[in-house]
């Protein structure tokens, strides 16, 4: 390569804050607080701040889902289905979460390892098909769920937009799919964009949405208490959208390699019946995402268990039955095996372990014991004593009702 | 949608992300790759291709500005494939002509080995030039953009254009020679 050659590919290096815009179009908002760093922020940790509010719910305000069937573990019953547990990951990229130390990675998952459960319920996702589009709710229920959020937003609706998978997807996907609503943008009177997706999801986009002065609201400059201060108050001004009974807030730092925070915010409705807890922290919470500026950007809403139907309390493995699979090489992750220490997990690996249920867009709403894995450091090129942990999943659920799989890190 | 939100996108998996990508900036990533090739057809594969190295950098990466972010993943991927081409006489875009006034700056009797201790000369020259002057500099090296289109962006002829990119290679070798490399 000659020297003109390294001359141009280094102009292609020049610092982000050099390079002109191109598309003409102005930032809406200035700023990033954290754009010193390069545009380099990364991976994924977790410092957790719990704070439980009880909602001051007003009386006259409806769930954006109350017209929708919601499923409660009131009627139990043994499910017989068998179920796929495979994971889906993508196609590159993998899972790994970086912290100094794993105690950064508490979460407040209601799960813990000392409690003793048989069976959890089993969902089958409504939503799901095999052409990666989430969609089955309805016109009319997507409307429905648009003009009752706008109602807890106490604002106007001006318009909706409808978008059908067909306007953006070709190939050979079945026309039922191409005719199917994947979004609804509802344009409000305060300029305010709500979006209803296929799935039941919400995000609602503020114009500007600014925080009373003392609240410091970000993703990279903002401490595990001021981040509680402010769910406290966003997920109360907030109560009459969300309807939830007891709103826990917590908020989620990740690290760069370069160990910089990355925080995102949410809240979910702690309930005093463990399952619903497990449910509602790992399905039907929200998530609040801050602005370059401080302000609040948009709110996330989910709960997919409103496109679902419920298949059964099926039984489960113990911790120790499942991590005597991890350590057998059966589970399911996207971390390369490069990566992993001596090329197969120890029991002195295993940093944290928490029961989840994955929600991205998997075909079945089920339990997986997930396990942070610490993985070989010299694989990456981090700040000092940062640490990388990758995610290696377990099926919960017996194998006995499970339908025949491949793992992925089968030895 | 906003960048934000494009990013959380491809920090959950979600592959809803490249479709926003390219909704957002398939455009703006094209007329890159097209300044470079100087063909649709490559320019596109280099956009398609955008997307999958994005989805494969994001996690870990948080771009503070997505669409240089993607913009530069672009022109990577034109540049790479323009040298691919360039022994059968492919493409026939702005690149080689980049190349050749580039040329002017930089001496190759000397090869380049610290690349890093250049890009850090360069970032400290072009934080030294006039805004005006720096973005026209990069719209004609960083995005490789025509100098009639540099002209008709900035409401200026193209001679006057030609006149400010002279002026800054010539300030740019006269930097590098100053600190010695590729002398």
């Amino acid at each position: 390569m000659t020297n003109k050659d390294i001359l141009l590919e280094v102009i292609g290096d020049a610092g982000e804050r050099f390079v002109p815009e191109l598309t003409g179009k102005k930032k809406k908002h200035s700023v990033l607080k954290w754009s010193a760093l390069g545009g380099v922020c990364a991976a994924a940790v977790i410092v957790c701040v719990i704070v439980l509010i009880k909602m001051n719910k007003n009386e006259s305000a409806i769930s954006p889902y109350v017209n929708l069937p919601q499923i409660g573990n009131s009627n139990t019953k043994s499910g017989t289905d068998k179920i796929n547990p495979t994971i889906r990951f993508g196609e590159m990229g993998f899972e790994g979460l970086m912290a100094y130390d794993i105690s950064e990675l508490d979460t407040p998952n209601p799960w813990n390892p000392d409690l003793k459960l048989s069976s959890l319920p089993v969902y089958r996702n409504l939503a799901y098909n095999d052409f990666g589009e989430m969609v089955y709710l309805s016109e009319e229920q997507m409307r429905e769920i648009a003009k009752n959020t706008a109602s807890a937003l106490k604002v106007d609706v001006i318009d909706t937009k409808i978008t059908y998978v067909k306007d953006f997807e070709q190939g050979e996907v079945p026309d039922e799919i191409l005719k199917s609503i994947y979004r609804i943008d509802v344009n409000c009177s305060d300029n305010t964009t709500i979006t209803v997706y296929g799935d039941g999801q919400i995000k609602i986009e503020f114009e500007r949405n600014t925080l009373p002065s003392g609240y410091n609201f970000s993703h990279n400059s903002t401490s595990k208490e001021e981040a509680q201060k402010v769910m406290n108050y966003l997920s109360d001004k907030y109560g009459r959208l969300l309807h939830y009974d007891n709103a826990l807030c917590f908020s989620i730092a990740d690290r760069s390699f370069s160990g910089v925070e990355n925080r995102s915010y949410y809240v979910y409705d702690r309930s005093d019946e463990l399952v619903q807890s497990i449910l509602n922290y790992n399905l039907s919470f929200s998530k609040f995402a801050p602005d370059d500026n401080g302000d609040l950007l948009c709110i996330w809403l989910n709960n997919p268990l409103c496109v679902s139907e419920y298949l059964g309390d099926y039984p489960i493995i113990s911790v120790d039955e499942a991590t005597e699979q991890l350590m057998n090489g059966k589970y399911f992750s996207s971390v390369p095996g490069d990566y992993i220490r001596n090329g197969r997990i120890s029991k002195e690996g295993i940093a944290k372990i928490e029961l989840v249920y994955r929600n991205n867009k998997v075909e079945y709403y089920q339990p997986y014991y997930k396990y942070y894995v610490e993985l070989d450091s010299a694989a990456f090129n981090m700040a000092d004593g940062l640490k990388n942990y990758g995610i290696f999943y377990v099926p919960a659920i017996d194998s006995e009702f499970l339908e025949e799989y491949k793992y992925f890190g089968e030895y | 949608m906003e960048d934000l939100h494009i990013i959380e996108l491809y920090w959950q998996r979600d592959e809803s992300a490249i479709k926003e990508s390219q909704t957002k900036y398939g455009g703006y990533c094209s007329t890159i790759a097209n300044n470079i090739l100087h063909s649709e057809e490559d320019s596109e594969e280099c956009v398609n291709d955008t997307w999958l190295r994005a989805w494969n950098t994001m996690p870990p990466e948080k771009p503070s500005r997505l669409a240089v972010f993607l913009g530069k993943i672009t022109r990577n991927l034109a540049i790479d494939r323009y040298r691919r081409d360039r022994s059968q006489k492919y493409g026939g875009g702005q690149a080689a002509l980049c190349l050749d006034e580039l040329g002017e700056c930089i001496g190759e009797d000397t090869p380049i080995e610290d690349r890093l201790a250049l890009k850090e000369l360069m970032n400290s020259f072009l934080s030294s030039l006039p805004d005006k002057n720096r973005n026209i500099f990069l719209l004609r090296y960083w995005y490789m953009m025509s100098v009639a289109e540099i002209a008709k962006r900035n409401g200026m002829s193209e001679g006057a254009v030609k006149m400010v990119l002279q002026r800054v290679r010539d300030k740019l070798r006269a930097y590098l020679e100053k600190e010695g490399v590729g002398i």
